[in-house]
């Protein structure tokens, strides 16, 4: 029989669906006699979740305006120190 | 993934304008979307490398402690009651950013690619130049670990 801590660092390849199907049969019946297991690996699942909807952070309007600001100055100075290959006027 | 939001905004720029100079070797069959978040991760990886190294902080594998004939010596707590709110004004998202601040960039970077852009662990594995086994390690240490601050969290709610 698998042991708990054993079971547990199957979940990674469970979760990718990476796990050999001889894991997968090992960690099937663990689960299906350690309720404590059940729950670890539901609580895995759920801190995966969270972790995404945490980092997903909406950008705060004023940091997009910042961000459009410099964007601007770089291209402007950027353009301004690219040579001319034509001899006429720069587009940018 | 760079932590600082000024670092951020300086890497969005550095992005916006590396797609721009790249724009002839974009192929239209590729996710536009996905082609501009390579560039991203890749300008925010460059800056990890670059900069002054944090102090290493040890990632204890956060596994419940098992004796030699039982497990889970404590309750498992249940993070459902987290999944079902709006996490980004919350108190529970807060912690959760606080914790992946914390990491180190090594075990943040991983966590970033894998679980909030969903690459698969042969870009990342390409990406941060480490073996597969190394990358699931990082990775399932990092889970454990903001697992582990999670029911620590709800526990002490309760």
């Amino acid at each position: 029989m698998l042991r708990c801590d054993a079971a547990v660092d199957m979940l990674l390849d469970a979760h990718d669906g990476t796990l050999s199907s001889q894991g997968r049969q090992a960690l099937k019946g663990h689960l299906s006699q350690c309720p404590s297991c059940t729950a670890f690996q539901r609580s895995y699942e759920h801190s995966i979740t969270l972790t995404a909807q945490a980092l997903a952070v909406k950008l705060p309007t004023q940091v997009s305006a910042r961000i459009y600001t410099g964007m601007t100055q770089r291209f402007r100075r950027e353009c301004a120190q690219s040579p001319r290959t034509d001899g006429g006027s720069r587009s940018c | 993934m760079v932590r600082s939001e000024a670092e951020a905004q300086d890497v969005v720029q550095e992005t916006f304008m590396s797609a721009f100079r790249k724009l002839d070797s974009y192929r239209a069959e590729a996710p536009f979307r996905g082609w501009l978040f390579r560039i991203a991760s890749n300008a925010s990886l460059m800056r990890l490398r670059t900069r002054r190294r944090r102090p290493e902080v040890s990632m204890v594998l956060r596994r419940p402690s098992c004796s030699e004939d039982d497990c889970h010596q404590r309750p498992v707590v249940d993070l459902r009651p987290l999944v079902s709110k709006s996490l980004e004004d919350e108190e529970p998202g807060e912690r959760l950013r606080r914790s992946t601040d914390a990491l180190p960039d090594k075990y943040r970077s991983v966590l970033v690619l894998s679980d909030f852009d969903h690459r698969a662990m042969k870009e990342i594995e390409e990406e941060l130049g480490l073996s597969v086994s190394a990358v699931k390690t990082r990775l399932h240490r990092t889970r454990l670990s903001i697992r582990k601050d999670l029911e620590g969290y709800l526990a002490g709610q309760v």
